[in-house]
């Protein structure tokens, strides 16, 4: 007798574990639906990551676009040459003005333009016909061929359990992790049900955790989150003037696109909850503040020199002013809107629109030409929100914001309107219940 | 041709991938079976194997890597599986009495059908089986298996120890007694 070593034996094990093939059953229509959906998806990726960077560049690239105090030179040259003032005995040396502003070409805002498969299956596969054969259906005819329930169950007892025992081992081992699932058998054959209705129950055993899971699922979806966010904003003004005052506004003192002058920022604390598979509403109290000076110089005709220049002819000269005045908001106020879902389980991109009022809170300092405590603004956002699963319960956000006022009611006096916009990067968390 | 094929797998090709589906499901569904405790979860195996070697084929630098590179998502894939599982198992280790008449152990395994190796390996309990399969079979060290199953070396050892006493055991009930060549 000659010994081999161990080694040998588990090596003959391997070769033949390494070689064994078996037909499996034609699952490729299965794999070809989640290939050409994930081909799709990546489609829709790309078109979403190339609309989230566009959505972006737009935002910072809006201060450009806009040229915030551009718009309010050129909307004033127009209403110079439009509206040139004329007194009895003379003109304004218009050339002054005119000739610098004739060939600023107005330019209009641009401001409003920004289980998967395989859990799928595997749950499938519980509730496949093979999972429904626990008791080969020859011998469920047979048994009930040869009399009623009762008598059967009685006669039969064990051998149904042993049938389920013995002759669908990978169900009993299956059905091992599933104690609830086991219960019902063995319950149901045991007490008085037909064999019939050990199916039966085993499916309702199967399904109903499904469907709970199902439910469990949307209720989850369209549970109420609450959302704070802080955002940084820079913010601009679009700027009309009055016509008819006599007072022309020639020129703005702009403090630069970036310039600290124009930071402002918010806070925004609400609810948001899902109203359809892709689709959240939200409401939130905001509260907005900036601290912003706005400077201008204009030529007034009431201060106007006047000279002679012969003995009917007088000339005169338009009085040229400069002033500033503190453009300072305290804002509370409510937004609601709606975001869009368009891609992505971990990381979600949403866009979303919404419309905000706020009220000001600030009473202006004695002499100052602008009261925020009077002032009232409606406007619109425009939202794109990357929102980062961090726990079950809470999500981490980044938002770029653009928010414009379509409604401006002011307390000003000044002789333009304003209607102030800004935008911004915010951050925020959701907290799901 | 089965380079071309691979080429054509890269660009999406879904006639392609059809062939090349059926060409390793045979053999990927065997390594499945060896991975999993029954035919079904092999089936759900393969099926989610499939998937991701076609969303990922474009990593593979050459045809010459393919096959191994497909065995190894296969095995990832069946190791996911077992993670997901493993909150639910409850282990059942059932025997089958097979009546193999006492002889040369070669004889033995010469005469054991695949189909039966593969339901003695199924009914190792599920780490040891993947264990066994990874070290034996794959040719994992003991080190890779304890990363890809998060589990301590120490652990991975003595499943490995466990699966062939379990082995064994079976063995020994079909007349394989004494691991050596009879005379």
């Amino acid at each position: 007798m000659k010994n081999l070593p161990e080694d040998t034996f588990w090596k003959s094990i391997k070769t033949q574990l390494e070689n064994y093939s078996e037909q499996p059953r034609d699952d490729w229509d299965k794999i070809a639906a989640v290939i050409s959906k994930a081909r799709r998806s990546d489609r829709w990726g790309m078109a979403s990551d190339i609309f989230s960077w566009a959505g972006l560049a737009i935002l910072l690239l809006l201060p450009w676009m806009n040229g915030p105090y551009g718009e309010v030179t050129a909307a004033l040259a127009d209403a110079i040459v439009e509206h040139p003032q004329t007194t009895k005995s003379g003109t304004f040396e218009e050339n002054e003005i005119t000739c610098r502003d004739k060939s600023y070409k107005p330019e209009v805002s641009t401001a409003d333009q920004m289980n998967s498969n395989r859990d799928v299956s595997h749950k499938g596969r519980r509730l496949s016909g093979r999972d429904a054969s626990i008791i080969p259906q020859n011998k469920i005819d047979r048994i009930l061929d040869q009399g009623g329930a009762d008598r059967i169950i009685k006669n039969e007892k064990e051998n149904i359990v042993a049938n389920i025992l013995s002759e669908n081992k990978s169900i009993l081992i299956a059905a091992k992790s599933e104690e609830r699932f086991v219960n019902i058998v063995m319950d149901t054959v045991v007490k008085t049900d037909s064999p019939r209705v050990v199916l039966e129950k085993k499916e309702e055993a199967l399904i109903k955790p499904h469907k709970e899971g199902r439910e469990n699922k949307n209720r989850k979806k369209f549970r109420p989150s609450l959302y704070a966010i802080v955002t940084p904003f820079m913010t601009y003004q679009k700027i009309e003037p009055i016509k008819g005052d006599d007072i022309n506004v020639y020129s703005l003192e702009s403090p630069g696109i970036f310039s600290a002058e124009r930071f402002g920022w918010s806070g925004e604390m609400g609810f948001q909850m899902g109203v359809h598979r892709k689709i959240d509403a939200f409401a939130a109290l905001s509260y907005y503040q900036q601290d912003q000076t706005i400077s201008y110089r204009y030529h007034s005709s009431h201060l106007a020199d006047v000279w002679a220049v012969s003995d009917r002819s007088y000339s005169l000269k338009a009085g040229e002013v400069r002033r500033g005045f503190g453009y300072t908001m305290k804002n509370v106020g409510v937004s609601l809107g709606f975001l869009y879902k368009i891609q992505g389980e971990k990381l979600i991109h949403k866009m979303g629109a919404g419309i905000q009022y706020q009220r000001g809170l600030s009473r202006s300092s004695s002499g100052g030409s602008y009261d925020n405590s009077s002032s009232n603004y409606i406007g619109y956002q425009l939202i794109y929100r990357m929102e980062y699963g961090w726990t079950s319960r809470m999500n981490f956000f980044i938002q770029p914001t653009f928010i414009r006022s379509i409604v401006a009611s002011e307390e000003l006096k000044e002789p333009f309107t304003i209607k102030p916009y800004r935008a911004g990067i915010g951050f925020g968390v959701v907290y799901h219940f | 041709m089965n380079k071309e094929l691979f080429e054509r797998c890269k660009q999406n090709d879904s006639k392609a991938q059809r062939m090349l589906y059926d060409l390793y499901k045979a053999k990927l569904m065997g390594l499945c079976r060896r991975y999993t405790r029954n035919r079904d979860d092999a089936q759900d195996v393969l099926q989610e194997a499939f998937i991701r070697i076609f969303s990922k084929i474009h990593q593979v630098e050459s045809f010459d890597k393919m096959e191994g590179w497909m065995k190894s998502i296969t095995v990832h894939v069946a190791i996911d599986q077992y993670h997901k599982m493993k909150r639910l198992d409850q282990q059942s280790y059932t025997s089958k009495t097979f009546d193999i008449p006492d002889s040369d152990y070669r004889t033995i395994l010469e005469n054991l059908t695949d189909e039966y190796l593969i339901s003695v390996i199924n009914d190792l309990p599920e780490g040891c089986r993947l264990v066994f399969n990874m070290f034996e079979v794959e040719g994992y060290s003991h080190q890779e298996i304890s990363t890809l199953l998060k589990i301590s070396e120490g652990t991975s050892r003595s499943q490995l120890h466990h699966a062939k006493y379990l082995l064994k055991q079976r063995f020994n009930r079909i007349g394989i007694h004494r691991y050596e060549k009879l005379a």
